[in-house]
This record gives C-alpha cells, sequence and structure tokens, in this order.
C-alpha cells in the first residue's frame, strides 16, 4: 500500500493536526449533506400534505393541529360550557379530539424514517472513520446525527408552512443554508476570540508599517 | 515540517484576524455549527495524544480542538440544549404557521 496510514490509524494514532481537520471535513459531511438532502426532498411532500390539509379542513375533517398545543387552554373552557354549547360547537369539539394526531402524524411519520437513515449511515460511517468502538461514542454520535435530521426536517416543514408555494419555500431555506454551511466551523475555522486591543494593536502596526514602506513615498 | 505548510497556516491564522468581531455571534446562531460542535467534542475530546501543529509543535489533541477550533468544555451541554430547543422552536413554528396562515388558493 502507498499510502503510510490507513483511516483506523487516524484516531487511535494521530501524527498532525491535518488527521484532526479530516475527522472535521467527516463531521462536516455528515453534518450538513444529509439534512440538506432530507430537507429539500421532503419539501414537496409537505407542501402536498397542506394541499390535502385544506381540502379536507373544507370538508370539516378536522381543523388544525395548533389548537392541541396553542389552544389548551380554550378547549378546557368549553368544557365548562358543554351545556349552552351550539351544533355547530359541538362538531367542532368532537372535531378537535381528532385534530391533534393530525399534525402530530405528519411530524412523527418523519420519526421513524429519519431513525433508520441515520441508524444505517452511522453504522457504516462510523466503523468507516476509525472512531472508537465504545457505547458511549457511538451513541454520541447517533443521538447529534439524529438530532440535527431532526431540525433539518422540521425546518424544511416549517418553512414550506411559513411561504406561499414551494418555491419560495425552497428559495428561503437554500438561503438560510448558506449561512449555516459558512459558517458551520469548516470553511471559516472557529476559534478562540481574541481580544479586541490585539486586533487595533495589529491594525495600528499594519497601517504604520505601510507609512513607513518605500513603495508609498516612490 | 515542510515550511510552505507552516506559512500556509500561519496566512490562515492572520486572515481569522482579521475577520471582524462582531461576526463571531454567527457561529452561535448556526444549528449546523452546533452540531460540528457537538460531534467533534463528543469524539475527540478525551484524546490526550500529542500531534503535530505546524507552527506551535507538540500539542495533545485536546488542546488543539480548544485553542485552534475553539470547542472548549463548558459548551458541550449548552450545544445539546441548543439542539432540543431549536427543535422544539422549528415544530412549534410549523404549527402555528400551519394554523394562523392560510395559502389557500380557490
Amino acid at each position: 500500500m502507498p499510502q503510510s496510514r490507513s483511516n483506523t490509524d487516524f484516531v487511535c494514532n494521530s501524527k498532525d493536526e491535518q488527521d484532526v481537520f479530516n475527522i472535521l471535513g467527516i463531521v462536516y459531511g455528515s453534518a450538513l449533506f444529509l439534512g440538506f438532502m432530507n430537507c429539500s426532498i421532503l419539501q414537496p411532500v409537505v407542501a402536498m400534505e397542506r394541499v390535502v390539509l385544506y381540502r379536507e379542513k373544507a370538508a370539516g375533517m378536522y381543523s388544525t393541529m395548533a389548537y392541541a398545543i396553542a389552544q389548551v387552554p380554550i378547549n378546557i373552557n368549553d368544557q365548562h360550557v358543554l351545556g349552552k354549547s351550539s351544533c355547530s360547537d359541538r362538531n367542532n369539539r368532537l372535531g378537535t379530539d381528532y385534530e391533534p394526531k393530525v399534525y402530530v402524524l405528519q411530524v412523527s411519520v418523519e420519526l421513524p424514517y429519519m431513525l433508520v437513515q441515520v441508524l444505517i449511515f452511522s453504522s457504516i460511517v462510523y466503523p468507516m472513520i476509525g472512531f472508537q468502538l465504545t457505547a458511549g461514542k457511538f451513541f454520541w454520535f447517533f443521538l447529534y446525527l439524529v438530532m440535527s435530521f431532526m431540525y433539518y426536517t422540521l425546518y424544511g416543514m416549517m418553512t414550506v408552512a411559513l411561504t406561499p408555494n414551494i418555491e419560495i419555500a425552497m428559495g428561503l431555506s437554500f438561503l438560510i443554508f448558506i449561512f449555516w454551511n459558512v459558517f458551520s466551523g469548516f470553511i471559516i475555522a472557529r476559534e478562540v476570540q481574541h481580544p479586541t486591543y490585539e486586533l487595533v494593536e495589529k491594525w495600528i502596526e499594519s497601517i504604520s508599517e505601510l507609512m513607513k514602506s518605500p513603495n508609498l513615498t516612490k | 515540517m515542510k515550511p510552505n505548510q507552516s506559512m500556509y497556516l500561519m496566512s490562515e491564522v492572520k486572515l481569522l484576524q482579521m475577520m471582524p468581531v462582531w461576526w463571531r455571534w454567527v457561529y452561535w446562531a448556526d444549528p449546523a455549527a452546533w452540531t460540528v460542535y457537538g460531534l467533534m467534542f463528543s469524539q475527540l475530546a478525551d484524546r490526550t495524544e500529542k500531534i503535530l501543529v505546524p507552527g506551535l509543535g507538540e500539542q495533545t489533541v485536546r488542546d488543539f480542538l480548544e485553542g485552534y477550533l475553539g470547542l472548549q468544555d463548558r459548551y458541550f451541554e449548552l450545544v445539546t440544549c441548543l439542539h432540543l430547543a431549536i427543535i422544539g422552536l422549528f415544530a412549534f413554528l410549523f404549527f402555528l404557521a400551519i394554523k394562523h396562515l392560510n395559502f389557500q388558493r380557490r
């Protein structure tokens, strides 16, 4: 083999800072790429689901689930005035019993998909990178990937819900992803903050050097 | 160590110091940066092997993470909690938006 060290060598037997940067690159890739993909694949599906929701809502099948979260107190209050409720009220209340399930379903239907995806991905990638095969570290890796998938998925769903159509939703999410990408700590390394006076000193110094330089006078 | 390698690193360090301080908060407004932080820190923070860092000599992996990449011990729990918080926030905004906004066209 032309290479003197294999991948598995890397964490067990680090040689220089390049090895750490390799790991950083893998981590960056797995934290961003899969999430982006998942989010953009999911958006058209969620947009379709919303159209279906509008239709069902108009047909009186159920109303919105946010009742379940935002209007819990209101529903509790309604219970007290059950006696004098009108027919439409009763229908509405009947509906709200079923409503929560719809949106909880929409979020939780992503969960098994996400978990299986992360499980497959991490069980292949984790030993390939050469990370230590201990339960604790694998758990952290798995947990962080699941959480990252979860916010990407919910972010995709949120942008669809916030915008009138899928094109705007995709544009918005890609715009934000550019910022997430650039400032994720890989492209521009995140480093410990330098005191401001140090920066000022540096600027003053460089300007004074420039003034002194013969290039300027010639 | 090759000389051009160390020069590259030094110039990079210089460039980073030029980045205005007031842009630093963006790292903390970025969920992807939290994930990278959490993954890197959980995997490599307990490593104490020496690695060769151009310009700085031998350093432990942990010191390198802390000094160059800025991955510190004290923010690890915060980063984990931030993940859960942003999941909650996005879910809440999704519910809120789908309830109150109606983009239905007839």
